[in-house]
């Protein structure tokens, strides 16, 4: 192998002043949504009994009365996906620095620097788990089936009726169209085959369709009513986990925060929004979903280290004779949405 | 008896839907009989099917309301599943007394609880033996 390029560095004739790396922070706003729950088991469960609103009939004096029985359950057994996420440690540009500087004294500075460098490195690591844990929980309001690569793909089998596809009574676009009757569509649905019971919802609106919304004449000539106070849109403020909120509006008997998500995660190349620019999202201000964390394989080794659950495994593999040294990032996550039909999603924009 | 019946399974997904609703709902009495299957296959009688019983040989048949070797008369509701090869026989539980859930009740053919045998409904016969039909109502559900 070459002698690499940074080796011959002339401290002498340059200066460095900046360095900028770009390493942008995984934001949470999705998962948010989610309750985590930490198993150290293989595969996580969840079990759901679905209710129902039904009424009493009255009955003579002289009646058994109604036998009521609750038997019907379903149990859902998933084994989550893995993810494991390496770098190997000796190849760090550090590294071999580190070595040679113990004999000069300034060892322990370089140490110092390659500690931090490898941190960074495995945190950039960690940030793409944290993606996939992000996706995976886009991939569940949006269409109720978590999309994996190496293994089957885990549906839900969210209601058609709460997947609306394009159509231009519901298109934002187009200005006889009233957004708050297809708000109302989901909030009902939402009310009334999820069983929520909450009066505030989040709605999670792909870019274009806020455009739509905030330009559809029928949905501003609401907002200008007077002495009527129905909306309330205001600048975005964007919160500590990633999500823009733009105000509240009324429909029918609830309040809607309409929220965006500017994120994107790398697609071959491409930047993909983590909600659909096209879609519009509505689910419960309190929702029932969970992000579960399965146990990640492990050995109980000789020293008695005991196996961990967590989000996040850390571990380390040293081969002496390979001279190797690998820090790994491993975690075992799926999102759960517990109340699957307390979900919608409507397809607005062609 | 709670039954399970799966309605995914993939490498990574599992989904089972479960029924822990009873037949029998109280105050039952049982006795056991003998069913003898010359059907010439197997045959699979599901719990809470209901039985006659054939009057020369005294052996179980479901019930048939157009029979007339003695099985079109009520005698029990099986307790449990049964399965009997071709030519085998079993002893089998049933049900002669007690509370019964009625939408549990398994007919051999076109029967139901309103079909006649010697003038009188099925259901009048069933209640006339001691057990009484019970309608439940499910207030609960599977997931999607």
């Amino acid at each position: 192998m070459s002698i690499a390029v940074q080796d011959a560095r002339a401290l002498l004739t340059k200066g460095l002043v900046a360095v900028y790396k770009e390493m942008p922070k995984t934001t949470s706003f999705l998962r948010s949504f989610f309750t985590v729950k930490e198993s150290m088991t293989e595969k996580v469960s969840i079990e759901v009994r679905r209710g129902s609103e039904k009424v009493a009939v009255d009955v003579t004096r002289y009646d058994d009365g109604n036998l009521n029985i609750v038997s019907k359950s379903t149990e859902k057994l998933i084994k989550p996906p893995m993810y494991d996420e390496y770098i190997i440690a000796n190849d760090h540009e550090l590294y071999q620095v580190a070595v040679g500087a113990i004999q000069t004294g300034q060892g322990e500075t370089y140490f110092k620097q390659l500690i931090d460098g490898l941190a960074e490195d495995m945190s950039m690591s960690v940030d793409k788990i944290y993606r996939a844990m992000e996706k995976q929980a886009a991939d569940v309001l949006e269409t109720g089936v978590v999309s994996l690569t190496n293994n089957a793909n885990i549906d839900y089998g969210r209601k058609a009726a709460s997947l609306v596809a394009y159509g231009a009574a519901r298109d934002f676009s187009i200005a006889t169209v009233n957004p708050k009757e297809v708000f109302l569509t989901a909030l009902k649905f939402i009310r009334e085959k999820g069983k929520a019971q909450g009066s505030v919802y989040n709605a999670i609106l792909g870019g274009e369709v806020l455009s739509a919304l905030f330009s559809n004449p029928l949905f501003q000539a609401e907002g200008d009513l007077k002495d009527w106070s129905l909306d309330s849109i205001r600048e975005p403020q964007r919160n500590s986990v990633g999500g823009t909120l733009h105000g509240q509006i009324s429909v029918g008997s609830y309040k809607v925060n309409l929220w965006t998500y500017p994120e994107v995660y790398d697609l071959a190349g491409a930047q993909v929004p983590y909600i659909n620019e096209k879609k519009m999202i509505i689910i419960p201000e309190t929702t029932n979903f969970v992000m579960a964390f399965s146990a990640v394989p492990q050995l109980i080794e000789n020293g008695g280290v005991i196996p961990q659950k967590g989000a996040i495994l850390m571990t380390e593999y040293f081969d002496m004779k390979k001279t190797a040294h690998e820090m790994h990032a491993k975690s075992c996550p799926i999102a759960i949405p517990v109340a699957v039909d307390q979900i919608h999603t409507t397809t607005v924009l062609n | 008896m709670s039954t399970g019946t799966v309605v995914k399974d993939t490498s990574n997904q599992l989904n089972i839907n479960i029924d822990s609703s009873f037949i029998f709902l109280g105050s039952n009495s049982y006795e056991r009989a003998t069913y003898a299957n010359g059907t010439g296959s197997t045959v699979t009688m599901l719990a809470g099917t209901i039985m006659g019983r054939v009057s020369s040989s005294g052996l179980l048949l479901p019930l048939a309301i157009g029979a007339t070797d003695g099985s079109q008369h009520f005698v029990g509701v099986l307790t449990e599943n049964v399965t009997v090869i071709n030519e085998d026989s079993k002893q089998v539980s049933l049900c002669i007394e007690g509370k019964v859930a009625q939408d549990k009740l398994v007919f051999n053919a076109a029967e139901d609880l309103e079909s006649v045998v010697d003038g009188r409904q099925l259901k009048d016969i069933i209640a006339g033996q001691g057990i009484k039909l019970v309608a439940t109502d499910e207030l609960s559900n599977f997931d999607n």
